[in-house]
């Protein structure tokens, strides 16, 4: 029986320490692996100083949503699958004028859908003005986690459904 | 037949990708950051005529620091089956001893949905230094949809996460992700169509042994 005793203590004993040992390996690890934290500073000139972005109002992504989704070809891609919608966030120009609303809409798994899935867009729409109806598509079936919905909020029309795998956007 | 599609695509794709320019951004937190004796500004740039907001590309998202070197990163994730190949862009470095240019193409992943890494570090060194980091490299992260087609770019936040997950599998390098504010967070949004901007502002750091 003392014995025994003897063995459960000497044992408990050999576990703290194992467990002490771990825990200092791990804060010296921890230590090697965080770098000093950089501070940031004035930029060089004037000219850096930040613009002003435009944002959504919260009527404007309500609206946005319900445009996506009284789309018929987004009503056709989301038939009998579960979705939620996800970001949502400001269309703009590069002379950061507001032109429509962008917003994901997320699925619970990935679905095989085949489409007409844009390729791109024309010059029009590079150059930083609003996608135009110029659309490069080709019909073929691709894994999809997330639609990404352009919405011009003006005109009350989608004006992109892009696909996207894996975790991207999400 | 996957094949097929896909070698279908890129013949479309390269011919409508001669009509699409070269773009600058618009970032909403350029900033230039130090430590120690160094300088940087937390996004990568279009073109090296200017350092302004209007001429960005991407935020800064990866730090790779204690022994890095660009060919050394680049290979790892070469090894990973991530391969060399982008258009060049650039960023204003500063390593103690005077500001300068660094351009890089960068290295992704196969496919016509890829993500894309530019590594940057000054051209004659191919590296940094300073007591903190050790020697170190800076990254830029981003997807790329269609890219020759006029297609669309971005969601940085998404493919750092993907870098640091190559980083750790590929070398079993140390990873710390979302490590520390690099002063670059970009809401979700979408810029000329193209360019989609999604940065937490949090940069990964990657020990490289």
């Amino acid at each position: 029986m003392k014995g025994k005793i003897i063995a459960v203590v000497m044992i408990g004993v050999l576990a703290l320490t194992i467990f002490g040992f771990s825990q200092s390996t791990q804060s010296t690890l921890a230590s090697l692996v965080t770098p000093v934290e950089p501070t940031v500073i004035l930029p060089e000139n004037e000219k850096n100083l930040n613009p002003t972005i435009p944002v959504l109002t919260s009527n404007e992504e309500a609206k946005a949503v319900e445009i996506a989704l009284n789309d018929a070809r987004v009503k056709n891609l989301l038939e009998g699958k579960e979705y939620v919608i996800g970001k949502i966030g400001v269309m703009h120009t590069s002379e950061l004028e507001k032109t429509g609303a962008a917003l994901h809409i997320c699925f619970d798994r990935p679905y095989q859908i085949e489409y007409d899935w844009p390729l791109g867009y024309c010059q029009s729409e590079q150059n930083g003005s609003s996608p135009s109806s110029n659309e490069v598509t080709l019909h073929y079936a691709l894994p999809v986690q997330t639609l990404g919905i352009l919405v011009d909020l003006e005109n009350g029309r989608v004006l992109a459904i892009r696909p996207m795998d894996n975790d991207v956007g999400r | 037949m996957k094949k097929t599609i896909f070698l279908a695509i890129s013949i479309i794709a390269l011919l409508v990708s001669s009509a699409i320019p070269a773009a600058a951004w618009t970032a909403s937190n350029l900033n230039v950051l130090s430590i120690r004796e160094d300088y940087f500004y937390n996004y990568d740039f279009n073109t090296t005529d200017s350092t302004s907001y209007t001429n960005t590309d991407f935020p800064v998202t990866m730090l790779f620091w204690n022994n890095a070197e660009i060919d050394k990163v680049k290979a790892v994730y070469i090894s990973s089956r991530w391969e060399l190949i982008g258009n060049n862009q650039f960023a204003r470095l500063n390593d103690g001893s005077g500001w300068e240019w660094d351009n890089d193409r960068g290295v992704k992943t196969y496919g016509l949905h890829n993500c894309h890494m530019r590594l940057y570090a000054p051209g004659s060194t191919d590296t940094m230094y300073n007591v903190d980091w050790g020697y170190y490299i800076l990254g830029t992260t981003h997807y790329d949809y269609f890219e020759f087609a006029g297609g669309w770019s971005g969601y940085s936040e998404d493919a750092e996460a993907e870098a640091c997950q190559t980083a750790r599998n590929g070398q079993g390098w140390g990873v710390v992700e979302d490590w520390s504010t690099f002063y670059n967070y970009e809401a979700y949004r979408v810029e000329g169509g193209s360019h989609i901007w999604d940065n937490n502002g949090l940069v990964s750091a990657v020990y490289v042994p």
